[in-house]
């Protein structure tokens, strides 16, 4: 259990809120979210629908804006970087696998999963772009559907190409949204137990789930309601070990 | 029927949230349709319908043509011929002759000058002409009966004699004869138009009248034809081989001139039709091909269009795909939609196609035959229901082929969360691809139409022809002998200097350009032909007054003129080609001077100058500024104001009515006016060239835009992945805009490709309405590469300047 007091934390939100704007309505998906992740936690964000866990996932992510509050990532405030400076902090340290996979169909296996490299900065040479590509499908298991299009494959299949794209570039933190939504609960269970090796091997993960049973995997686990995290069963545990 | 009529006011109701949608369809699709109607009626007229003649398709036009070796010699006639078929031919059921001239109208108070018809009585009877009041000509006006009747036309009873009901019986005074009116035309004859430019006669008289040589081979005329009716079960090769064997016997009797080895005289005989109309069918499939083109681009964008609102229409889609609906079900409402759309189009389209019309009937009636009778009947209406029918379907058919029914019921299946539908690549590469090289090859043909124009119009006469103005003047019969007319020039000349502003002044038989010339051949003395050039016969002032430079040799001087002289100047062209058959061919024009030319009768001519080039829009083509001039006293004159001076006919007049009473100002205009009607039909085509090119491009941008704004909606999904693994926007858009140019790049190729061999082909037939210029060509196509780029970068742009979660949650 990594000891939150001493370490210096990945992520840290502070009094983030998100306001939806319409017309004539506002709707608060998030408010006064304060929380903190530290290097090889596994998170879970758990809630009833609406409760605001995919947009807090996407504020973590960097995929959105908070209408206000602060946000620091490795101890840099991300709210005055340019959108360049964001999609590389993204490209660097984000590992983000979505429920409905979002591999591009057009391409292949072997391309979605090299593609976060295709846009790091210094180019890579195409020598370390297929090592990293080999390695990240041999850890999901899916060296041999390289040449394959992502609609050729099952569910299961398209969710582990998804995981190795988002790990092909050594992220900081996995950033993971309902990962088992679209799947059945034998290919669930197997997307989870991958998950769970990986952070056994000391990846940081941040997972949104409704389902109990996968939020369990998780040593941390909050929960939301109407967009305000109701209770840090973890943290608060961990706050007594420490006293 | 009930069910019918509240699906339309769903589907109506449907289409009023979505006005802006709604307006570019029916914006894009009415102007081109508009815009097809017309050129459909223009082709209608031209091509499919028949002349508004009794049995129109028996009625040939008769023409001649002069073989002389390996020239073509056409468009001119001999009377005698003419006459001659006239009275002896079997094969025709009918034939009628015209002669179309002009003359002063002395028994009105302006004596204006009027063009008339000289005829023979046939005429009337032939075209089924509609007699207002009165009657037409009869046997009473017979070849050689020599009786002096005279038909008007309405426009002229109306303008000039107030409608008088009395006006049968009354007389006018043309030239110096006097007539008898016997009856009036009515507005809606549709005088033929083909062998003169402008057939808009006011008054017909009879054929006995024409006061032309039609005894002798010496002289040929251009604004003279015959009209034949043909018998039944005859045919033009018949009549053909009577006319030949008819009067070349004749002509090779009587007509030969010069010692060409072959010379003949032979029928040039066509159906009426394809007379009137000739090349300018070519124009008007032009015309029509260039609406299609337009049509074909505006379909593409409302193709698109129609993707994007099945896009939006998704929802409705699934839930009805839910309930039950099958294919033919959705094809129905999307059907329905389309249908109010391309109707409503219709309609408006139909109106601005009767604008379209009027317009061109008030414009281009100089430059296009039969425009009088253009006008949007029950054939072009069918054809525009017919389209909007097919149109409707074909927007339809397109749009359920990319939804796929199957993909529909999986939507319902999925979570939907983030997910958007991905078009095949293939499907959007085509779209942008066709775009680009319709919208290309539109404006290639455009510039290629433009240049050709500009050219005509920008060209340098060679003069400068401000302040310059042409007088021809009528001198009647009162002055029989050449030394009469000689003295009347010279007094002439005095007192027209006399007037305020003249700088200079000069006698000419025509004005430096004008439309039609003289022509004759020029021989060696070896009796070969030189050249077949056309020639005015001028003073010893007219070079400076005109502003023509000496290249070599000298001008005319008084003695020149008063003598008659056998002296010639040649153009600079004329010369050059005189030069290039003489000898070895390289000689310069200065070795001219002094040098003996023959006329086809064998008379000598001495060449005495060499002076600049004219450039006459009307036929530089055929003559590239040969040209001839000869000395000669005339009572025609060419007169230079000085700047800041006006030359007016009032001016002329009172110094007339002075001076000399008995002469009557037979034409008077400025050679600036001459110009720009010599040039107007060009002014035309630049004008309708430019405003079809604008419009294409128009509509290119639209089309280009909204199928790159549709790519990048339907990208949106794909774009926001690529954002939220790091791509940065410079990336984005570089590797959007790359895979964007790929088929804009192909689109430019194949229209390059097709116009290519649309130029090869078309360039046979229509050369004279294409220039190639690469300045005109390229600022085309950059400008279509600048909205092409444009229209890649900004939907791009849009996106990537928001979060990635709105992409990715396609908001």
């Amino acid at each position: 259990m990594t000891n939150h007091i001493t370490k210096k934390a990945l992520i840290e939100l502070k009094n983030i809120q998100k306001v939806y704007s319409k017309v004539d309505m506002e709707t608060h998906a998030l408010r006064d979210i304060n929380m903190s992740i530290y290097e090889g936690d596994y998170l879970s964000i758990s809630g009833p629908s609406g409760c605001g866990k995919s947009t807090l996932l996407s504020l973590l992510g960097l995929l959105d804006t908070p209408t206000s509050g602060s946000y620091l990532i490795k101890g840099q405030e991300v709210a005055n970087l340019t959108a360049d400076d964001r999609a590389e902090i993204r490209n660097l340290h984000i590992g983000f696998i979505f429920q409905a996979f979002n591999l591009i169909d057009e391409i292949s296996v072997y391309d979605n999963v090299a593609l976060p490299l295709k846009y790091r900065e210094p180019k890579l040479s195409a020598k370390e772009v297929d090592e990293q590509v080999m390695s990240s499908l041999e850890k999901v298991e899916m060296q041999h559907r390289c040449s394959h299009k992502p609609n050729q494959l099952s569910g299961g299949q398209q969710q582990r190409i998804a995981i190795a794209r988002a790990l092909v570039g050594k992220p900081s933190i996995l950033l993971v949204d309902e990962p088992t939504g679209n799947l059945d609960s034998k290919n669930g269970d197997l997307v989870m137990a991958l998950l769970d090796n990986l952070n056994k091997e000391g990846t940081t993960i941040c997972m949104v789930t409704h389902d109990p049973r996968y939020a369990d995997h998780a040593k941390i686990k909050l929960n939301l309601l109407d967009g305000i995290i109701l209770d840090n069963i973890a943290l608060a545990s961990t706050l007594q070990e420490a006293v | 029927m009930r069910l019918l009529i509240n699906e339309l006011k769903t589907t109506a109701a449907s289409l009023s949230r979505v006005p802006g949608f709604v307006l570019t369809t029916v914006f894009t699709l009415s102007l081109t349709l508009g815009v097809l109607l017309a050129a459909f009626s223009l082709n209608h007229l031209l091509i499919f319908k028949a002349l508004p003649y009794p049995d129109a398709q028996q009625l040939i036009l008769m023409e001649q043509e002069l073989q002389e070796g390996e020239r073509r010699f056409s468009g001119s006639q001999y009377f005698v011929a003419q006459k001659l078929m006239y009275q002896q031919q079997k094969s025709l059921d009918a034939m009628a002759l015209v002669f179309r001239s002009s003359a002063i109208l002395a028994s009105l108070r302006e004596k204006p000058l009027t063009e008339l018809s000289y005829v023979s009585p046939e005429y009337f009877d032939m075209l089924g002409t509609p007699i207002l009041m009165g009657r037409s000509f009869s046997t009473q006006e017979n070849l050689d009966s020599n009786k002096a009747s005279a038909l008007i036309s309405e426009q002229l009873w109306r303008e000039q004699y107030g409608e008088d009901v009395e006006i049968i019986g009354q007389n006018i005074i043309l030239g110096e004869q006097q007539y008898k009116i016997v009856g009036v035309v009515s507005a809606s004859f549709a005088e033929p138009g083909n062998f003169a430019d402008d057939a808009n006669s006011q008054i017909w008289l009879p054929w006995d009248f024409h006061g032309q040589d039609e005894e002798t081979w010496n002289y040929v005329y251009s604004q003279t034809a015959a009209i034949g009716k043909l018998a039944p079960a005859t045919t033009i090769a018949q009549v053909s081989d009577e006319f030949n064997s008819l009067v070349d016997p004749i002509f090779q009797q009587n007509g030969r001139v010069g010692t060409a080895k072959h010379q003949a005289i032979i029928a040039q005989f066509q159906d009426l039709q394809s007379a009137i109309i000739g090349d300018n069918k070519y124009i008007a499939l032009l015309i029509l091909l260039g609406a299609g083109v337009l049509l074909l681009i505006a379909c593409a964008n409302i193709v698109n269009l129609f993707f994007s609102r099945a896009a939006q229409r998704q929802r409705a889609l699934v839930i009805q795909a839910t309930l039950g609906a099958k294919l033919k079900h959705l094809f129905f409402n999307i059907w329905l939609e389309s249908l109010l759309l391309c109707t409503a189009s219709m309609v408006i389209g139909l109106i601005i196609a009767g604008w379209s019309i009027e317009l061109l009937r008030s414009v281009a009636s100089h430059a296009l035959p039969r425009l009088a009778e253009l006008s949007l009947d029950l054939t072009a209406v069918a054809f525009a229901c017919l389209l909007t029918l097919t149109l409707s379907l074909i927007f339809a058919f397109i749009t359920l082929r990319l939804i796929n029914h199957k993909q529909l019921i999986s939507q319902l299946q999925s979570s939907g969360k983030g997910t958007g539908a991905q078009i095949n690549s293939k499907v959007r590469n085509a779209l942008v691809a066709s775009q680009i090289c319709l919208a290309t090859l539109l404006l290639l043909v455009t510039s290629l139409v433009m240049s050709n124009a500009l050219n005509v119009l920008n060209h340098p006469l060679g003069f400068d022809d401000e302040n310059l103005y042409n007088l021809k003047l009528d001198i009647g019969e009162g002055y029989p002998e050449k030394e009469s007319k000689m003295q009347l020039s010279r007094d002439l000349l005095i007192q027209l200097q006399t007037m305020n502003g003249v700088e200079q002044i000069s006698r000419a038989s025509n004005p430096p350009i004008r439309r039609g010339s003289n022509n004759t051949g020029l021989f060696n003395s070896d009796n070969v032909k030189l050249g077949h050039f056309s020639f005015v016969t001028i003073d010893d002032n007219y070079f400076n007054t005109v502003g023509l430079k000496v290249l070599a040799g000298r001008s005319y001087n008084q003695q020149d003129v008063r003598d008659d002289s056998d002296n010639i100047v040649l153009s600079k062209t004329a010369a050059t080609k005189v030069i290039a058959d003489t000898g070895d061919g390289k000689g310069k024009i200065e070795d001219l001077i002094g040098q003996a030319v023959y006329s086809a009768g064998g008379d000598i001519w001495t060449v005495i100058g060499v002076v600049s080039d004219v450039y006459n829009p009307y036929n530089h083509e055929r003559t590239q500024g040969a040209m001839m001039y000869f000395s000669s006293s005339r009572t025609n004159f060419v007169i230079r104001m000085q700047n800041g001076h006006v030359l007016t006919k009032s001016d002329i007049l009172r110094l007339l009515d002075e001076h000399f009473a008995e002469i009557k100002v037979w034409q008077f205009t400025s050679v600036s006016d001459i110009h720009e009607q010599l040039v107007y039909q060009k002014q035309l085509t630049l004008w309708l060239s430019l405003v079809l090119g604008l419009f294409a491009l128009l509509l290119a941008a639209i089309g280009i835009y909204g199928v790159i704004s549709y790519n990048s909606q339907m990208r949106r999904y794909e774009l926001g992945i690529r954002m939220s693994l790091g791509a940065k926007s410079k990336r984005i858009l570089a590797e959007f805009i790359g895979e964007s140019f790929a088929p804009i790049a192909a689109g430019f190729f194949l229209s390059l490709v097709l116009a290519v061999i649309l130029y090869s082909y078309a360039q046979q037939h229509i050369n004279q309405w294409l220039s190639f210029d690469w300045l005109m060509i390229s600022s085309c196509l950059l400008a279509l590469i600048v909205i092409a780029l444009a229209a890649c970068y900004f939907p791009a742009r849009k996106i990537i300047a928001s979060d990635p979660i709105q992409a990715l949650r396609n908001e």
